[in-house]
């Protein structure tokens, strides 16, 4: 029998773990197909993270004005997104089959900062 | 530890703040956390000095023993002091932030099955000698200090009794004791910050991989010594801070104990080793004790003016 | 779309009385059974109403003890209706109309394999 799930009990919320152990956020959101006027049940694409995805989780209108500001501020495309096919198990934790630094999870500002100080390791093997 | 500076130097605490603040940062920073861990741990045993001074103090012994069994609030004290100070007691030996840095830790360094019987050791061992300590300063305090009518609200007067007992060596012993305590809980509640706010968003943490492998962690830590150097900084009295920070977070302990109570029943986590029968009684029981000196906290607290009614 | 659309969201029966909030999303493998994800996830129902406590905590998906929470926690089961993809009739600015009425829901069935 096919596997079932709650989205929101077990996806959402869940970490995400690189291939190599390393941790890679969180399950914010899913992207699913539209139904359109069909109504065909839709099929999730993709896990979305970082500060976009979680700012449109709030379907208010201080949610919708989050989520034009980070857009602006950290001037990104939209959230990180993670194809279903990339995933390869789904437990406590969210497994991929791909490398941590694939995805821009939006700490580029925080890597550059910590950077600069003296033994933080910038220049190592990148992940 | 800039109070345990102050003592044996002279010099204003308030500038010993900064200087402290960026040592607790260089060791978050750079020092592997077994050499933190063990190297602060070993340090703070210098507060044995103190059950040494209890000792050495020759008290009646039968006697304290009669008045711990047959407790008597004196009339010129309230109930509810007494019962504020035994929630303070509590929060002082649970923290919540000792479960991001216990779990955290045990992925620091790698921990596996075999190790489950160190961490056991640990709680055993560990918890029992640091409450036989508060109460070999609690017992120092009322031998010595209580005679003389001396209210201790600075750190130097817990000092006091260990110092009149085995004099300069006793000081000493006692004032690195002190410091290497107030260190070891800097660099674990910083850590913890960092632990428990990468943790909730899902960032890389841990002084497993390198800080640039980390930064957000890495920044977490450093605001939140920064701004714990920000807090003392204000000269609000560090004594009165730290039994308020004590007793907030002993009213906050049942939000961290149930879900860890709950994990420990989930065979999804733990696998077959998933908590006993016996735990489990044992741990419902502690809880609802928590629950209800949570709830007490507050009241307890406007009720016995803090311990001072 | 994404979840976060459907979360939340107001669900009313035939007639236009409320049913309750999504508050959860069923999803099944569209493909054979097997670890890999590659024939997809696919949108089953929808959970809505009020959901048990228990449930969140793992009662009645592995989690056994302590008997003091479970006690206070409550059911193994979820309250609230199951509402399968078809029974939908439209989707519309956070509102959900189905066909029928809440009567004629079931409860939902715990997930897992």
């Amino acid at each position: 029998m096919a596997r079932r799930l709650d989205a929101a009990l077990e996806l959402l919320d869940r970490q995400l773990v690189d291939k190599d152990g390393r941790l890679a956020g969180k399950v914010d959101d899913l992207e699913l197909t539209d139904p359109g006027d069909g109504l065909e049940q839709p099929r999730v694409t993709a896990i979305l993270t970082g500060p976009d995805a979680l700012a449109g989780r709030l379907h208010t209108r201080f949610g919708r004005w989050l989520q034009e500001v980070v857009l602006r501020l950290l001037a990104r495309q939209g959230p990180a997104r993670v194809p279903l096919e990339q995933v390869e198990a789904i437990g406590s934790s969210i497994e991929l089959r791909v490398a941590a630094g694939r995805l821009d999870t939006g700490q580029g500002w925080a890597r550059r900062l910590i950077g600069r100080l003296p033994g933080a390791g910038e220049g190592d093997a990148a992940q | 530890m800039a109070l345990s500076l102050q003592l044996a130097t002279s010099v204003n605490y308030l500038l010993f703040v900064p200087v402290v603040g960026l040592l607790v940062w260089l060791v978050c920073w750079r020092v592997r956390f077994e050499l933190m861990d063990n190297a602060v741990g070993l340090l703070g045993l210098a507060l044995i000095v103190v059950a040494v001074a209890v000792w050495r103090a020759h008290p009646d012994w039968g006697a304290m023993l009669h008045s711990a069994t047959h407790p008597v609030v004196p009339t010129t004290e309230s109930h509810t002091a007494y019962w504020y100070f035994a929630i303070a007691l509590l929060g002082s030996a649970m923290t919540p932030y000792e479960v991001f840095f216990f779990s955290s830790g045990a992925v620091e360094q790698r921990w596996t099955r075999s190790d489950l019987l160190v961490n056991r050791l640990n709680v055993y061992i560990g918890f029992p000698l640091g409450g036989l300590l508060a109460l070999a300063l609690m017992v120092a305090a009322a031998l010595v200090l209580e005679p003389l009518g001396i209210d201790p609200s600075h750190l130097s007067q817990a000092a006091l009794p260990t110092s009149l007992v085995l004099g300069r060596l006793g000081l000493a012993l006692a004032l690195l004791g002190f410091f290497a305590c107030t260190f070891g809980a800097s660099l674990e509640t910083a850590l913890s910050c960092g632990y428990s706010i990468a943790q909730y968003v899902g960032w890389q943490w841990g002084k497993f991989v390198k800080p640039a492998q980390a930064p957000r962690f890495q920044l977490a830590v450093l605001v939140s010594i920064a701004l714990g150097v920000g807090l003392v900084l204000t000269t609000l009295d560090p004594v009165q801070l730290t039994e308020y920070a004590i007793v907030l977070s002993a009213a906050a302990l049942p939000l961290t104990y149930l879900p860890l109570l709950i994990v420990a029943n989930d065979p999804a986590y733990l696998g077959g080793k998933v908590n006993s029968r016996l735990s489990n009684a044992i741990a419902s029981l502690f809880l609802v004790v928590l629950v209800l000196a949570s709830v007490a906290t507050i009241p307890l607290m406007i009720a016995s003016k803090a311990g001072r009614g | 779309m994404r979840l976060s659309d459907l979360l939340g969201a107001e669900v009313v029966d035939e007639h236009g009385r409320a049913v309750g909030k999504v508050h959860d999303v069923r999803l099944e493998q569209a493909g054979p059974e097997q670890a890999d994800l590659g024939p997809g996830l696919r949108v089953e129902g929808l959970i809505v109403g009020r959901r048990a406590l228990g449930a969140r905590f793992g009662f009645g998906r592995g989690v056994q003890g302590p008997w003091l929470l479970r006690l206070v926690f409550g059911s193994l089961g979820h309250d609230g209706h199951y509402v399968a993809w078809h029974r939908i009739r439209s989707i519309r600015d956070r509102q959900i109309r189905i066909a029928g009425t809440a009567d004629d829901l079931p409860t939902p069935q715990p997930s897992g394999d």
